[in-house]
C-alpha cells in the first residue's frame, strides 16, 4: 500500500469513526432521556374562575422525578411544589400540591421532546390569617416541551392545569382553578 | 444480577422504589379536609346593614301629615323665595357610596372597595326605612377589634327639589337637576352642604374637617369580628326618617341671573342655619353597633301607646343620648341660639358669618354682596354692644365649646317605637340595660330627644339579657 492510499484510508476511517460517534451520540442522547429524571421548575402560579377575585398571580416552584415505564414513550412522575397566593382583600392561599402523573411523550424523532401529562394527587391548603388548613384531591394535566441539552440536563417549558376538589365536602360550592407555568431544569440519572 | 431495560442499567430494587413513590402520590387522592376552604374564601361572613331611622326595629311611620311649606319642615334659611304650593316633598333618597373602611387602633381596613349606588322610597315599605335594612356589598375582614367604620359617601340626594331663576319676565320655576351615578336627575346633592358645620370653620384645624368622606360611624361597643361565627352583623344607622327639612342656597347663572334653589337635606338639629348658611355639617347623626345571630335575646314587654323605648348600656347618663331641653323645649320652640350666651334670652354669641367676596365680573352679584357686607356689620354691631354677654373672643369660644359639647351625643344602641301598647327590642347583645321611654309628642318633626336639664330623667327599667333570652317588662 502506497502511502498516498494509506492516509486515505486513515482519514476514511477518522471520518467513519466520527459519523459512527455522532450516530452513537445521537442514539446515546435518546437513551438518555429515557433514564430515571429528577428537576425543578419555577414561573408563574395563576389562580383561575372564583379563586382569582380573591387571590393573585404569584411565582411559584417545583420539584419532581420521573421514571420510564417499559413502553419508552410513556414515564411515571412525581410532583410537589410551593405556591403562595396574597390576597386581593383579606385571605391568603397557601397551597402546596403533590401528585403522581403519567407522562406521554409523542413520538416524534426531533430535537425538542413533547410531553403530554395527566395525573392525580392531594394539595395541601393553608387560608390566612384564620390558619385553617386541610388536604384536597387534585386532578391534573398539562403539556412539556423539553430540550436535551446534552447526556445529563434537560431544559424545558411546562404548562400545568391543576383542579382542587371540594366537592366531597358538606357546603362546598366551588373547587379551585390554577394554572402553573414554568421554565424548568431537569438531570438523566 | 442486573437488568437492562431501555438502555439502563438498573437493579430489580430501584425499579420498586421509584414505583412505590408514584404510588405514593397517587394514594394522596381522598383528602383530609373537613372543611371547604375554598366556598370559605367566597362566603362573607360579616354582614353590614344599613338603615335610616333613629330606631333599630319597628321604625315610627313616617309624618305625611306635613306640607312642603309648614314651618316645621322648612327651615330658617328659606327667606328669598316663599312661594306656596310650588316645592314638593322629597320622594326618593339616593346613596353613592365609594367605598368602606373599618378602623382598629392603629390602622383603617378597606374591607369594601365596591361603589355602590342606592335609590330608596321615602315609605314605610322601603328596607331602608321600615327596619330591615339595606345589605350592603364588602368581603370579610381579619380577625381583630374594630372601632369605626368609614362610610365614603361620594353623594346623597334628595328629588324634587326647586330651582327658581330671575328672570327679565319674573321667576322661571325648575326642577332642581344633579348628577347621580353618571346619570342627569332630578335632584340636588346635599351631600356637598355637610362637608363640615359652623363650628367647624371657627376652629384652626376647621379647613382639615370633612365630615362625608368618611362619614365616621363609631361601632359602640366596639366588634370583635372572628371568623369562627357564621355570620357578624354590623347595622349602621343614620337618621333620616322624619328628619328632612327644606333649605335654600341662591346663586347666579352664568348671564347673572340671581337664582335660587329650594333642596332638602337632614335636620338642621344641631348647628343652627339661618338666611345664606350653607354648612350642613355636623347634623348628620350615626350609630354602628354588631350582633351575632343566635348569641342575642329579646327585650319585649308593655308601654303607652306612642312612645319610644330606648336601651342604654347600664350606668351610662341619659345625657349622653339626649340634648338639654333648652334646644328644643317641650312645645317644639327652637331655642338653640340661647344656648351660645349663658343667657336664654337672645343667641348674642351666635353671629352671622360674614358673606365673603365676589371674584366674577357681573355688577349685579357685586352690589348685592356689598349690600350683604354692611348687613352683616350691622348684626354684629348690634349683638355687640356695651353691656351685651358676648362682649369678646374668650367668651364667644366658651359659649361655642360649651354648645358643641352640650349636642356631641350618641345615638342609643337599641331604640324601637310602641305604636301600640306593646314594644319589643331585637337582637340585643348579651348585657345590662337601662331602658328609658319618651313619650313621641315630646320629639317633634326633626328634632331628638330632651331632658330637662335641672332634673335629668332616671331609668323606668334596668335589665339584663343573655343570648337566646327574652325579657319581659313593664314600662
Amino acid at each position: 500500500m502506497t502511502q498516498k492510499n494509506t492516509l486515505k484510508l486513515f482519514l476514511h476511517i477518522l471520518i467513519i469513526g466520527f459519523l459512527a460517534t455522532s450516530a452513537y451520540a445521537y442514539q446515546d442522547r435518546k437513551d438518555y432521556f429515557n433514564r430515571p429524571q429528577f428537576g425543578g421548575w419555577f414561573g408563574p402560579v395563576t389562580p383561575l374562575g372564583k379563586l382569582s377575585d380573591r387571590v393573585t398571580t404569584q411565582l411559584g416552584g417545583g420539584i419532581f422525578v420521573r421514571y420510564n415505564l417499559p413502553y419508552r414513550y410513556l414515564k411515571l412522575g412525581l410532583d410537589a411544589s410551593y405556591q403562595n397566593f396574597t390576597s386581593k382583600d383579606v385571605n391568603d392561599l397557601k397551597f402546596v400540591p403533590f401528585y403522581g402523573n403519567v407522562l406521554y411523550q409523542l413520538p416524534i424523532d426531533f430535537a425538542v421532546r413533547f410531553q403530554f401529562k395527566a395525573g392525580v394527587g392531594g394539595g395541601w391548603l393553608m387560608v390566612l390569617p384564620d390558619k385553617k388548613s386541610g388536604w384536597d384531591p387534585i386532578f391534573m394535566c398539562g403539556f412539556e416541551a423539553s430540550f436535551p441539552a446534552g447526556r445529563l440536563v434537560n431544559i424545558g417549558l411546562r404548562i400545568d392545569y391543576i383542579y382542587i376538589y371540594e366537592g366531597y365536602l358538606k357546603g362546598a360550592k366551588y373547587g379551585g382553578h390554577i394554572m402553573n407555568m414554568g421554565i424548568q431544569l431537569y438531570f438523566n440519572i | 444480577m442486573t437488568l437492562k431495560m431501555n438502555g439502563t442499567m438498573f437493579k430489580p430494587c430501584n425499579r420498586v422504589k421509584y414505583i412505590g413513590l408514584v404510588i405514593i402520590g397517587f394514594l394522596t387522592i381522598g383528602g383530609c379536609n373537613e372543611t371547604p376552604l375554598l366556598t370559605d374564601m367566597e362566603t362573607t361572613r360579616l354582614l353590614v346593614v344599613l338603615k335610616g331611622t333613629y330606631e333599630s326595629n319597628t321604625p315610627r311611620p313616617w309624618d305625611n301629615s306635613l306640607t312642603p311649606d309648614d314651618p316645621s319642615i322648612t327651615s330658617k334659611t328659606v327667606k328669598d323665595i316663599k312661594i306656596s304650593g310650588q316645592d314638593l316633598k322629597p320622594s326618593t333618597l339616593m346613596l353613592d357610596l365609594a367605598q368602606m373602611k373599618l378602623a382598629t387602633t392603629n390602622k383603617f381596613h378597606v374591607f369594601s372597595p365596591y361603589r355602590q349606588t342606592y335609590l330608596a322610597g321615602l315609605n314605610d315599605g322601603d328596607p331602608l326605612f321600615n327596619g330591615a335594612g339595606l345589605i350592603l356589598q364588602n368581603d370579610d375582614v381579619p380577625p381583630a377589634s374594630y372601632l369605626a367604620i368609614g362610610l365614603y359617601m361620594r353623594k346623597m340626594l334628595f328629588d324634587n327639589g326647586t330651582r327658581y331663576i330671575m328672570g327679565s319676565a319674573g321667576w322661571s320655576i325648575l326642577p332642581a337637576m344633579d348628577v347621580f351615578a353618571e346619570q342627569l336627575v332630578p335632584g340636588v346633592n346635599f351631600n356637598q352642604y355637610m362637608l363640615n358645620g359652623y363650628f367647624d370653620s371657627l376652629r384652626i384645624e376647621g379647613y382639615q374637617i370633612n365630615r362625608v368622606f368618611p362619614i365616621t360611624v363609631g361601632i359602640e361597643p366596639f366588634m370583635y369580628f372572628n371568623s369562627a361565627f357564621p355570620y357578624t352583623v354590623l347595622e349602621i344607622r343614620m337618621v333620616i326618617k322624619n328628619f328632612i327639612k327644606k333649605f335654600e342656597v341662591d346663586s347666579y347663572d352664568q348671564n347673572g341671573f340671581f337664582t335660587v334653589t329650594h333642596f332638602w337635606a337632614p335636620s338642621d338639629w344641631r348647628m343652627p342655619l339661618y338666611e345664606d348658611d350653607t354648612q350642613l355639617g355636623g347634623n348628620l347623626i350615626t350609630t354602628a353597633r354588631w350582633y351575632v345571630p343566635g348569641l342575642t335575646g329579646t327585650i319585649r314587654g308593655t308601654c303607652p301607646a306612642g312612645y319610644y323605648i330606648l336601651a342604654i348600656p347600664a350606668g351610662e347618663s341619659i345625657t349622653r343620648y339626649a340634648v338639654p331641653n333648652e334646644i328644643v323645649d317641650n312645645a317644639g320652640n327652637d331655642r338653640r341660639g340661647s344656648m351660645l350666651t349663658g343667657s336664654s334670652v337672645t343667641a348674642y354669641c351666635d353671629m352671622k358669618k360674614t358673606p365673603g367676596f365676589y371674584f366674577g365680573s357681573l355688577v349685579g352679584p357685586y352690589i348685592d354682596n356689598c349690600i350683604k357686607a354692611e348687613q352683616w356689620k350691622v348684626n354684629w354691631n348690634n349683638r355687640i354692644t356695651g353691656t351685651a354677654p358676648c362682649t369678646d373672643y374668650g367668651l364667644y369660644q366658651t359659649a361655642w365649646d360649651n354648645y358643641v359639647a352640650n349636642t356631641s351625643i350618641k345615638m342609643a344602641p337599641l331604640a324601637t317605637y310602641a305604636a301600640s301598647t306593646q314594644f319589643t327590642l331585637d337582637n340585643v347583645m348579651p348585657g345590662n340595660y337601662d331602658i328609658y321611654v319618651f313619650d313621641a309628642t315630646t320629639v317633634p318633626y326633626g328634632t331628638l330627644f330632651t331632658y330637662n336639664a335641672a332634673a335629668p330623667p332616671s331609668s323606668s327599667a334596668t335589665v339584663t339579657v343573655g343570648a337566646g333570652s327574652v325579657v319581659s317588662i313593664s314600662l
